[in-house]
């Protein structure tokens, strides 16, 4: 059981109650370990779905759960929960194997979006939010809250059924958030999201990170992912490729892009010993080069071949973490 | 949060989201409608019936109109006699329905079409009296030592193994529980075939069994609509006895009361039973269509059960095959409370019978979980069971 510490979200538990043996209750300090999938696997007949799936999703941070389609991702967030059971591996929060108690703690927006179309909006929160575990004063607040922060206070007494698809988007992550979960998994989020919807889900998804909640979502819009995730797990074939920080992993990374504008629309295509050419068109040039490569001597080449504008040598986006990772 | 808190905030969205909706409204009101029509079209019959209508025409001796109503008078009928002066206008008279039955000359009966027996035995044996004292007469008897010699010498009777007085009741309070089932399997059992595969297809069970186990969510589901259930037919029982209070049908409690005490006991386990079963082939199909043919080859069990328990084993209740139905848990809660109203059933039997039932009742509410948690994997194509089980050896 977990005592949770007094914080803006209601979450950040760093404090657990452990029955011990005699049966009572001993206060036990332990670190915010949060989510770990430890070498997850998972067959369905044939096909490999999990194949020694790792990962770790630490409390007041965003994960980007990345790979390509059929790598694995839902598969490893259904584990999360126990609607997929592995065949191998386990599943921790908090240093504990998850089970009903955790999942109660989690809220999760499945990659089908499903919520009852006839029930009414706040009704169906409501339901959930007890369904967490929260009684009946807590979840009409709770429900009150999000709603309101959600932009839906109006549409409460409307069917879900009658709402629009984004409005729909948004009941259904206000149902994975209505009980504060300590941990919020969400499967492709952005998905048919508006760029304001869009912008009002990152803001929501940095400020519960910020309230000290994991947070691990999956997406394919990578440049999101980038400005809004502060650790990255990319997967391919149900394998971990790349783990980390995401500052760290680009600044790991052992290639540099360099981009190179000159005034006079003169085209540049240097032979350079560790790099190649990605692009030379006229005025715009863009290499990959090794990030032992001196940026100086780069600068010293370029300034040969016309007025420099601009020259950035930068680590890797993290669309060329993700394909680095997934091509090899 | 615990099991049984879990279950109740299913089985109460259920209710409350049933009993707002439409179709509650209009089967509720079908049912008392139904449940008035069932007494009140009876009674309206009863009371056409309790008029025996006679035509006389010809030569009618004098004692048979006074015979007539006597005799109707003693069965509870009241007896109005019109006298017509020609066969052809009593005939037209009888073709339009003013009457039941013309009696010709004091000998002869003639009907419009349907030979009413109860009528005809009365009016039969009166005219047979009538004649017979007219020929007593005749023969210079008086009118007492007729009667002396008429009446019949009366037979005393005895039963070596009498039969059960309230045997008929016992059966009539089974006969309703077995028809209660089989309506409340058709109505019910549908909703939670149809509310599970709703879940399905609406994709809510993803968000639900993040939250609580399948095992909690179909427990609360069965209860909630079985509820709903029993609330209607709580309903139409007051209706009922206040409706046949009101045309002076009351004849209900002559059944032991532990009789219908067993009744709703094999209600409630069968309706449980085949709930959870039905629940379990939703759970296993991808779209209402397949649902739907699904539960009809389903539902064909619960109507054999029916049948084999109301002509196999009312007529032999101890012949092995119906003592075997007992303990099986589709046919149980039909062939046990008839043979206990028509048989004498051992207390143990009924016991082992209940305990099976309940243990398949769970039984199947754990696989039915396991398919449904495993069959959130897949709305393509129903997957067979070792598939969905195999999938996901869910624990929860």
């Amino acid at each position: 059981m977990t005592n949770t510490t007094g914080t803006a979200g209601g979450r950040r538990a760093t404090v657990h109650r452990e029955p011990n043996v005699a049966g009572a209750t001993a206060l036990v300090r332990t670190d915010a370990r949060g989510l770990e999938l430890d070498g997850l696997t998972k067959r369905f007949g044939q096909i490999v779905a999990l194949d020694g799936l790792s990962l770790e999703a630490r409390p007041g941070r965003v994960l980007g759960f990345l790979g390509p389609n059929g790598a694995g991702k839902t598969t490893a967030m259904r584990c999360v929960f126990g609607l997929v059971v592995p065949d191998t591996g386990a599943v921790r929060w908090e240093g504990r194997t998850v089970g009903p108690q955790e999942w109660r703690q989690f809220g999760y927006m499945p990659e089908e979006r499903g919520l009852y179309p006839q029930m009414r909006v706040r009704e169906q929160l409501d339901y959930l939010a007890r369904l967490s575990g929260l009684d009946g004063r807590q979840a009409a607040t709770s429900v009150a809250r999000w709603l309101e922060r959600l932009g839906l206070a109006e549409r409460a007494d409307d069917q879900v059924a009658a709402l629009s698809h984004g409005n729909q988007q948004r009941v259904q992550l206000a149902a994975a958030l209505v009980h504060d979960p300590e941990l919020l998994v969400l499967d492709e989020p952005f998905a048919g999201l508006d760029p304001l919807g869009v912008e009002a889900l990152a803001a929501v998804i940095a400020e519960l990170a910020q309230a000290g909640a994991a947070v691990v979502f999956s997406s394919h819009q990578l440049d999101l992912v980038q400005d809004v995730c502060e650790d990255v797990v990319v997967i391919e074939h149900g394998r971990t490729v790349l783990a980390g920080s995401l500052e760290a992993s680009r600044a790991a990374s052992r290639r540099r892009y360099v981009e190179v504008a000159f005034r006079d629309g003169v085209t540049w295509a240097p032979q350079i010993t560790g790099g190649r050419v990605l692009a030379a068109d006229p005025g715009r040039t863009r290499l990959e080069v090794d990030a032992s490569v001196d940026p100086e001597h780069l600068v010293t080449l370029a300034r040969r071949g016309g007025e420099l504008t601009r020259f950035s040598f930068e680590p890797p986006a993290l669309s060329d973490l993700f394909r680095e990772a997934v091509e090899g | 949060m615990n099991a049984r808190r879990a279950i109740g905030l299913v089985a109460w969205r259920e209710i409350t989201q049933r009993v707002r909706g439409r179709v509650f409204i209009f089967s509720t009101l079908a049912l008392l409608l139904a449940v008035l029509a069932a007494i009140l079209i009876p009674s309206l019959r009863a009371d056409e019936n309790k008029t025996l209508k006679v035509g006389l025409v010809g030569n009618t001796p004098a004692q048979l109109v006074p015979a007539l109503a006597q005799v109707s008078n003693a069965t509870g009928s009241e007896m109005q006699s019109r006298r017509y002066a020609s066969l052809p206008v009593a005939e037209r008279a009888l073709r339009d329905d003013e009457l039941g039955v013309l009696v010709v000359d004091g000998k002869q009966l003639v009907w419009k079409s349907r030979v009413d027996d109860e009528v005809r035995a009365l009016a039969v044996a009166t005219l047979q009296r009538v004649d017979m004292q007219t020929r007593a007469a005749a023969l210079g008897l008086t009118s007492a030592q007729a009667n002396a010699l008429l009446t019949p010498a009366p037979i005393s009777e005895r039963q070596l193994d009498p039969p059960d007085p309230d045997r008929d009741a016992r059966y009539a309070a089974a006969l309703l529980g077995l028809f209660t089932l089989m309506w409340a399997l058709m109505l019910y059992g549908g909703a939670v075939t149809t509310g599970v595969t709703q879940e399905k297809t609406s994709r809510v069970i993803e968000v639900l069994l993040s939250r609580v186990s399948a095992r909690d969510l179909l427990t609360g589901k069965v209860l909630g609509i079985g509820a709903v259930g029993l609330f209607q037919l709580l309903l139409g029982l007051p209706v009922a006895v206040a409706t046949a209070a009101l045309v002076d049908r009351v004849e209900l409690p002559n059944a032991v009361p532990s009789t219908i005490g067993w009744v709703i006991l094999w209600f409630v386990l069968g309706y449980a039973f085949f709930s959870v079963a039905f629940a379990a082939t939703a759970a296993r199909a991808s779209r209402t269509e397949e649902t739907q043919s699904e539960q009809t080859v389903i539902a064909l069990i619960p109507t054999f059960c029916a049948l084999f328990a109301l002509f196999y084993a009312t007529e032999s209740p101890d012949a092995w095959p119906a003592q075997i139905a007992s303990f099986i848990p589709i046919s149980a809660p039909f062939v046990l409370p008839v043979r206990a109203a028509v048989s004498d059933v051992a207390i143990w039997e009924v016991a082992l019978a209940a305990a099976i039932m309940l243990v398949s009742t769970y039984t199947v509410i754990r696989v039915a979980a396991r398919m449904y948690t495993g069959a959130v994997l897949r709305t393509d194509a129903p997957p067979f069971l070792k598939d969905v089980v195999g999938a996901s050896r869910a624990s929860r």
